[in-house]
């Protein structure tokens, strides 16, 4: 895009971007503390406290990327994507062992 | 649209630092108040003294809570120590309510002046004042914020070694608000990365209880016994005799020391399952658990407790003994509060240093917008005002008749009342005279509190001073510093130089400069 970006068009981004971070955010950083606690070779009080503690920077990793990437569809297909892969890693894990 | 990585994280940074900043603000000084916590204990409560013998001074309240409360189900009551010579005290009634006071070492009864004390700053830090639990996610909220805050800071901050060797006062106010911002930011950044992921380690369970869940499915008590022990066993159901609880104090004086006691909790009380444990003064390591010793609260046999342990769960424990510090022995703590200062500074400058950024040059004639009016007057309020309202709560303790209802309350209350009250008058001054005038209020807001503990205490600078009591006169002593502080910042506020008056212009003078 060469012309500048109309007021509307920078708002939207700039919302869609923060909405992604902060909610988004929070549910793929628990999405990964579960598949984490769920996949680590630990006991698994080891493994939910090291997938808990470890989703505090994955949080803000995800939040710095949401800020970082060139485009709005860039992230949400990125977005989507990171989320399709953890997603699979815990539906097969509560295939190998549905949770007691 | 936003050209380059840095460009979008120095806005990442602006933004998730500016959006709760007032509050991270507020977090930060109750924090630092809260590592001096036994101290404000001490302060707030002058009707009461050391205790020589810890023990004897437990067995007194758990005497007054059970007298007091026929039928209690559990009751937790911690030493006095050299710091804090209060007994915190909880117990739980047969209806399941809880309730709680700060006994008196020498009578056991709830001391007479009724205060939180040091637990108003340290519940703030993390509750805010707010029911549970929507406190306590804000400050959760806050915490992560700043993480993001300082990562997409570090990644901005181009020449972040160069940088810090910078420092211009003498340059346009915005250079040097913002060299003050970066030099604060960074002294302590290892702090402030530590300070803010542990911060949310402290309130893991309620903010991410995903994974456990993951692993436990409904079975959370599994959890806890996998983790805690099985402490905190349910009730039997049967009724049952209690062992006098002055032996077991007695065991656990001789094994840790007299003073190496910290706490001890009574839970099923009356019941067959009833447990007596005592826990040992935690500062002689980082890790956030206790040794303790257990007793059967029936026949009073000693029972071993088998600590689970595990390397997350040993790195969980240390991150959340990292953040309260109470390990710290005093040049340690001193350290922590000094971090503290420097975060409180960080965050204040960074807010001061986004309206002076935004601030109408006279130049371009152009008046300051309600928007930015009201957020350079919520800066003044919110950076002049939390001290203050600190200092509030300190003059309520001491003004407030003892013998007052609610009067703990209305210490909190008052907390809210000035800081409302400051909000106020900055919003309603020019922005000059706001911050000069509320430093000169803060200022005396602390430098009083020392006149006024003398006067109505026995326990005036002089005397705690002469009586080598250096928990008392150093709060004295701080507070005096403190408001040296404030008046340091109202003089230099006063002596910078003005720029040019911005003349406020309606519509009309607007579109006759335009046909000129």
């Amino acid at each position: 895009m060469t012309r500048p970006a109309s007021k509307a068009r920078v708002a939207l981004d700039i919302t869609g971007r923060s909405v992604l971070a902060v909610l988004g955010g929070y549910a793929f950083c628990s999405l990964a503390g579960v598949v984490l606690a769920r996949w680590l070779p630990m006991s698994r009080s080891e493994a939910a406290i090291t997938g808990s503690i470890l989703a505090v920077p994955i949080f803000v990793g995800a939040a710095i990327w949401c800020f970082g990437v060139r485009s709005a569809p860039r992230m949400w297909l990125g977005a989507s994507a990171a989320t399709a892969v953890l997603g699979a890693l815990l539906w097969i894990s509560l295939a190998l062992e549905p949770i007691r | 649209m936003k050209a380059g990585f840095r460009q979008s994280m120095a806005f990442l940074h602006t933004w998730s630092g500016l959006v709760l900043g007032w509050l991270l603000f507020a977090i930060f000084l109750t924090g630092m108040a809260s590592y001096f916590k036994a101290e404000i204990h001490a302060w707030t409560r002058p009707e009461l003294h050391v205790a020589a013998q810890p023990m004897a001074a437990v067995q007194r309240g758990i005497d007054w809570i059970e007298k007091a409360h026929p039928g209690l189900t559990s009751l937790y009551v911690t030493a006095p120590t050299q710091r804090d010579p209060s007994m915190q005290s909880y117990w739980q009634t047969a209806d399941g309510k809880f309730d709680q006071a700060w006994l008196d070492p020498k009578t056991g009864a709830p001391a007479a002046r009724e205060t939180q004390g040091g637990e108003f700053f340290y519940r703030f830090h993390y509750e805010l004042m707010m029911p549970y639990p929507w406190g306590r996610w804000l400050a959760c909220a806050a915490a992560i914020f700043m993480l993001v805050a300082i990562v997409s800071g570090v990644i901005t901050h181009k020449r972040i070694f160069k940088d810090f060797f910078t420092w211009r006062p003498s340059k346009a106010a915005q250079r040097a608000w913002l060299d003050a911002h970066n030099m604060l930011g960074v002294l302590s950044l290892p702090f402030h990365v530590m300070i803010a992921w542990t911060g949310i380690i402290t309130l893991l369970t309620m903010a991410m209880p995903w994974p456990v869940a993951a692993n436990y499915g409904k079975d959370e008590a599994a959890f806890y016994s996998d983790t805690l022990g099985n402490d905190f066993i349910p009730a039997a159901g049967k009724p049952a005799g209690s062992a006098p609880t002055a032996p077991m104090l007695a065991a656990a004086a001789k094994r840790w020391g007299e003073r190496g006691v910290n706490a001890v909790t009574v839970i099923n009380k009356g019941d067959a399952a009833s447990r007596v444990l005592i826990s040992r003064e935690s500062n002689k390591r980082i890790g956030y658990r206790p040794d303790m010793l257990r007793f059967d609260g029936v026949t009073g046999a000693s029972i071993d407790g088998g600590r689970k342990t595990g390397p997350a769960l040993e790195t969980y424990e240390v991150m959340y003994g990292l953040h309260m510090g109470r390990f710290s022995q005093p040049i340690l703590r001193v350290l922590y509060f000094l971090s503290g200062v420097g975060g409180a500074f960080m965050v204040a400058t960074g807010l001061v240093l986004w309206t002076v950024k935004r601030r109408p040059s006279p130049l371009d004639g152009k008046g300051a917008g309600f928007g930015h009016a009201l957020v350079e007057g919520l800066n003044a309020g919110a950076i002049l005002g939390v001290p203050t309202a600190m200092a509030g709560f300190f003059w309520a303790n001491r003004l407030l008749p003892l013998g007052m209802a609610q009067r703990g309350e209305w210490e909190s209350r008052t907390f809210l009342i000035v800081l409302g009250l400051m909000i106020a008058f900055s919003l309603l001054r020019p922005i000059r005279r706001r911050w000069v005038e509320g430093a000169v209020i803060a200022a005396a807001a602390f430098g009083l509190l020392p006149v006024i503990n003398a006067l109505t205490t026995d326990r005036g600078l002089i005397a705690s001073l002469a009586a080598g009591d250096w928990g008392m006169a150093g709060m004295d002593l701080t507070f005096l510093g403190l408001a040296g502080m404030f008046g340091w910042i109202a003089l230099r506020v006063s002596k910078a130089p003005r720029g040019k008056p911005v003349k406020k212009r309606n519509r009309l003078d607007i579109a006759l400069e335009g046909a000129e």
